[in-house]
């Protein structure tokens, strides 16, 4: 998600840039009385200034703008998953969220008759929870949390990291 | 630009965009609060407003546009630093003339420079080069009197993170030593992962 924020932002600041300079140059054109370079100006006049308030392409604008300025909101205001969780017992020392979900579900799987290890860290960077979803034997679970645990104090992860393990008994096919 | 800040900008874009297209319905309605909007998008009163501008109505659509190309400009600028801090500027260290010291025959005046990015690639290689480190990325932001670290470090999948934070502060004291630079405020982002890290 951050990724699709940083490339929205380059787009609009190359957008910025060009419309600035392309208004810049057209306003030079028309203070110089010469032939617009490339907006349609006489066309544009026209068409704004026959197009009324009431006008239906004026409805269709606005519910279009509207409804992606909302889009927009939603996705921008819904809680995003940290980029990276802290360390404890330090300031300023974090680990990526992702390496994070990866060395627990390498953990999980790494516990015999374990499989299909997912791990997921939600919450606040300085407080966050990992969940844990594997197959497996229940009775496994015990030896799952252990090397589960055993990963986190490896990233040296708060002790307050609240850790849950389900595990779903394999499917076997008859 | 930090993800945060992105993620601010594109809030008050869709704002914006939210706003405008609920006055554009408003409008279309005619219940823009209570304000009688004329028949046209581009007003006749508007028109004569701005030809009674002549001849500063392209001049300030000339200034407008630059304005707008510059916060363009700034925009993309401020995406290419991801850490959201200003560089680093190069230290440059001025020994005064000796002539104005005839007493000192030894001194020699000038100017000494050390780049940034000489600075920045030093800790970037030292760390680099630790046992349980496999690649760091290094910036450095602040001023030379109070400098910022932020370092990302790819680490190994058997790494300990408190030993690291041991090497690390290490190479730390051995820059400090060696730039004279003593970092006010230090963000570490462990990166743990099987893959090797791109040779450069």
């Amino acid at each position: 998600m951050p990724i699709v924020n940083r490339l929205a932002s380059v787009l609009l600041g190359l957008a910025l840039l060009a419309a600035g300079l392309l208004a810049a140059v057209e306003a030079v054109l028309v203070g110089l009385d010469r032939k617009a370079l490339w907006i349609p100006r006489d066309d544009w006049y026209a068409r704004l200034t026959t197009t009324g308030w009431r006008d239906n392409s004026v409805v269709f604008v606005a519910v279009v703008a509207g409804a992606i300025g909302l889009l927009i909101l939603l996705f921008q205001l819904r809680p995003w998953p940290p980029e990276r969780v802290a360390v404890g017992g330090v300031d300023g020392w974090y680990v990526q969220r992702r390496s994070a979900e990866h060395r627990l579900a390498a953990a999980a799987s790494s516990v015999p008759g374990v499989h299909e290890a997912r791990a997921r860290v939600r919450g606040r960077t300085g407080k966050w929870r990992a969940a844990v979803k594997a197959a497996g034997d229940r009775d496994a679970r015990p030896a799952v949390e252990q090397a589960v645990r055993a990963e986190l104090e490896r990233m040296a992860a708060p002790e307050t990291v609240r850790v849950g393990v389900s595990l779903a008994r394999i499917r076997r096919v008859t | 630009m930090t993800n945060r800040g992105n993620r601010t900008l594109w809030t008050i874009v869709g704002l914006l965009l939210l706003a405008a297209g609920v006055a554009g319905v408003l409008a279309h309605y005619n219940r823009f609060f209570g304000v009688t909007l004329p028949s046209a998008v581009l007003s006749f009163g508007f028109l004569d407003w701005w030809r009674g501008l002549d001849p500063w109505g392209p001049i300030i659509v000339v200034a407008a546009g630059l304005v707008v190309a510059l916060l363009g400009f700034w925009l993309l600028r401020a995406e290419m630093r991801t850490s959201g801090r200003r560089p680093l500027h190069d230290l440059r260290t001025d020994a005064p003339d000796p002539r104005a010291d005839p007493a000192d025959e030894d001194a020699v005046g000038g100017r000494t420079t050390v780049r940034a990015d000489a600075l920045v690639r030093a800790l970037r290689n030292d760390l680099a080069r630790q046992r349980g480190i496999r690649g760091a990325k290094v910036a450095i932001g602040g001023s030379a009197t109070v400098p910022k670290l932020a370092v990302r470090l790819d680490l190994p999948p058997d790494a300990q993170i408190t030993q690291v934070r041991e090497t690390f502060d290490e190479a730390v004291a051995r820059f400090t030593t060696t730039s004279g630079l003593r970092p006010t405020s230090t963000e570490v982002t462990n990166r743990i992962n099987d893959a090797l890290p791109r040779v450069r």
